[in-house]
């Protein structure tokens, strides 16, 4: 299935592009320069869009699925001023939507337990909220703090899951959104994860 | 009972006067006798304070009173920054540089446009897994710190970038997506663990090369598949015949192990251009099997191939060990006889024969057990030398052909950065790997009682050497050195280390005045 990534060139999104390859889907993404897009098709992308000369409108014609990874740290504080242009998040969505795309999965930038004065400040709840009564078939993942560790495979996942502090690799992250992506159990609901025990496909299964 | 429990505190204490005065005159008299030295005479007792601040005072000026900029071989800075690669794989630092810019020196003229991070060709699709030191808090008296897993960048070339050793002339060219590898260091001069360390650490940052020195390859420098650079010096070790004589057979065998990449027939090194001597008990059973050579017997080694005097036989040799080994076939080389090496690039060029690439030693390079008037002063340091050998190549247009490795003091990517720009394709290191695995500078390699168990082969100082702790440290130690090259290579303007060339430099003098460095060739032949 043809998949455009959002953040494909982030740390998380770099292990996105390297799983979907893996499992024979067509990533699409976007990157600043050429030299970055040569080694995003490295890694597995069929098609880089340079953010420069064109925009993403054209690349997303003809995918069935979005992967949206927000460039924000869980782990930034409460109370910043908005770290994710949350618009700009809800405008590229609806050109995904009026291009016939019907699958989202979309991994949630803000740390979870953000507090009620955060949400005034921050608006992290803006795009999940747009997600959920949008026609998308959506995932919403959040996650505690991301981390350049090797992978373990496992995670823990919940409707919430308490580990303030627990570290999950970003190549973890990864194999989340793409098992998410294919997993029905996942379909339309929000999910939270962090470092565990359980294998990842199980932990989605389960949820 | 009681008698004793009276006398006691007295007893105690006079003995505890009496005996150091009494051996204090028992040495005064000693040094009044003596005829050795003069001192001790004239001055008896005394004079001792002379001999034992002269004993302590490297370590002494090393931790208390050194600056930070000095220090030889390398600074204390210099040091700091191998090691703090290595722990932390860190390398930012706050405040500013402090080094005398007052000095004379090399430069790298940056970009008013430097190349942005997305903008470099670099290979970052593969990880590297590690493990790195996170300090949690830091006081006087202690550091609380702790090591954790990593996952960082390995900061590949592109493949189209590789660097290619021996293309289109052998069977199995060596392709190195790394600028950096290790210097020749054999097992013998480093104990089993320091080069088990290395091996492992290499493999695991990949890109780069382990040359085995000339002692041979040993199980150590295999133990972590690593890439290997077999070096073949004059005393043949490893390919040779119980007689002494070069063994194409032993040879064919090394050509055929998957791990040797390469072989280097060393015609000189920067620290030793002499002969070697392998004393009778150090050849143990593990040595005698590595090297070819027997049991128990003191082995002396020639300073030169015995058999090969001249450009056209060595030539013919290097032919035939590529021909059979089917491997690109390098020469180590220090600079010195311009004229020499002048008329070996022509035969190069009339003939179509000689090496792959040139491993050219700075006159600077180290680590080996040598002279000091050898060490001193014979050879071109490496920033003379290198470009005189790329200038050399380069008018007689067979640089594509030949690729150049530089070495000689180039521990910290700036240092790197220069050489690259002055002509080299790959660095080669030695004692910045020694660091990373523990060398803590004692100066005692020739000794065999290095202190934290990395140039000795003693069982009991190697304990100290934890093989799995300091792996690590040389996989970081690549790979940022690696980082550095690329962070040079943006702020230079140009988008891979690969692209840095002479124009990027600048060579500043004491007073300011600065001079282009491409015509180093033109001064010489005036």
């Amino acid at each position: 299935m043809k998949v455009f990534v959002f953040g494909g060139s982030e740390a998380v999104g770099e292990h996105v592009l390297k799983a979907l390859d893996a499992k024979g889907h067509e990533a699409v993404t976007m990157a600043e320069a050429e030299n970055r897009a040569e080694e995003l098709k490295m890694l597995g992308a069929v098609e880089v869009v340079i953010s420069k000369d064109e925009g993403f409108e054209r690349a997303i014609t003809g995918a069935s699925a979005v992967i949206y990874i927000a460039g924000a740290s869980p782990g930034a504080g409460e109370n910043q001023a908005t770290l994710v242009d949350h618009d700009a998040v809800i405008d590229a969505l609806e050109e995904a939507q009026q291009q016939k795309v019907e699958r989202i999965v979309y991994l949630s930038p803000v740390r979870m337990d953000e507090s009620q004065e955060s949400k005034k400040t921050g608006g992290k709840h803006k795009p999940e909220e747009w997600i959920t009564k949008s026609r998308f078939t959506y995932t919403i993942v959040r996650t505690t703090k991301t981390v350049s560790k090797p992978g373990n495979g496992s995670i823990k996942a919940g409707e919430t899951v308490d580990a303030d502090s627990g570290e999950v690799p970003y190549e973890d992250v990864a194999a989340v959104l793409v098992e998410a992506l294919g997993n029905e159990n996942t379909f339309n609901r929000a999910f939270e994860m962090t470092a565990g025990e359980t294998a990842i496909k199980d932990a989605l299964d389960a949820l | 009972m009681g008698k004793i429990s009276k006398y006691l505190p007295s007893a105690i204490m006079s003995t505890s006067v009496a005996a150091p005065l009494a051996y204090m005159a028992y040495m005064y008299q000693k040094d009044d006798r003596q005829k050795q030295h003069a001192i001790l005479r004239n001055f008896p007792l005394l004079g001792r304070v002379r001999y034992v601040s002269e004993h302590v005072g490297p370590e002494l000026r090393q931790y208390l009173f050194a600056e930070d900029n000095e220090g030889e071989p390398f600074s204390r800075l210099q040091f700091q920054n191998v090691v703090k690669a290595g722990k932390y794989n860190e390398r930012l630092l706050g405040f500013g540089s402090d080094k005398d810019f007052e000095e004379e020196g090399y430069f790298i003229r940056n970009s008013l446009f430097p190349k942005l991070s997305t903008e470099m060709r670099v290979d970052n699709t593969e990880k590297t897994n590690t493990y790195k030191y996170i300090i949690d808090n830091e006081g006087l008296f202690s550091r609380k710190e702790h090591r954790e897993e990593a996952q960082v960048d390995p900061y590949f070339l592109r493949d189209e970038d590789a660097i290619v050793l021996g293309e289109g002339r052998c069977r199995q060219p060596f392709h190195v997506k790394g600028q950096v590898g290790m210097s020749a260091m054999s097992y013998g001069a480093l104990g089993e663990r320091a080069i088990t360390a290395l091996s492992k650490g290499l493999a695991i940052a990949g890109g780069t090369w382990m040359n085995t020195g000339e002692g041979g390859i040993s199980d150590h420098h295999l133990a972590g598949n690593a890439d290997l650079m077999m070096q073949i010096g004059p005393g043949l070790f490893g390919v040779r015949t119980p007689a002494g004589e070069f063994s194409w057979e032993a040879f064919r065998e090394k050509a055929e192990m998957e791990q040797v990449k390469a072989f280097e027939v060393k015609l000189a090194q920067g620290a030793k251009t002499r002969g070697g001597h392998l004393e009778g008990k150090k050849v143990t059973e593990e040595i005698a099997r590595i090297r070819l050579i027997e049991l128990g017997k003191t082995v002396n080694s020639p300073n030169r191939f015995v058999d090969y005097d001249s450009f056209p036989a060595l030539f013919d040799f290097i032919e035939e060990l590529r021909e059979v080994g089917g491997k690109p076939v390098g020469m180590k080389i220090v600079v010195g006889d311009i004229e020499s090496l002048a008329e070996m690039v022509q035969i190069m060029k009339e003939s179509g024969k000689g090496p792959d690439f040139i491993t050219i030693d700075g006159g600077e390079g180290g680590t080996g057990a040598t002279y000091q008037e050898l060490a001193d002063s014979v050879g071109l340091p490496i920033m003379t030398a290198l470009p005189i050998v790329d200038e050399l190549l380069r008018e007689y247009e067979i640089r594509d052909r030949v690729k150049l490795i530089a070495s000689g003091k180039l521990i910290t990517p700036d240092k790197a950065a220069i050489a690259l720009a002055m002509g080299a394709d790959l660095i080669n290191i030695a004692r910045g790997f020694m660091i990373s695995v523990g060398c803590i500078m004692a100066e005692v390699c020739h000794t065999n009682t290095c202190p934290v168990g990395v140039a000795t082969t003693d069982e009991k100082l190697q304990t100290g050497l934890i093989v799995d702790e300091k792996l690590y440290r040389v996989t970081n130690y690549v790979t940022s050195l690696r980082a550095g090259l690329f962070n040079v290579a943006a702020a230079a303007g140009v988008d891979s280390p690969v692209k840095l060339e002479r124009r990027h430099l600048v060579y500043k003098d004491n007073q300011g005045r600065i001079s282009s460095v491409d015509n180093m060739l033109q001064q010489i032949q005036g």
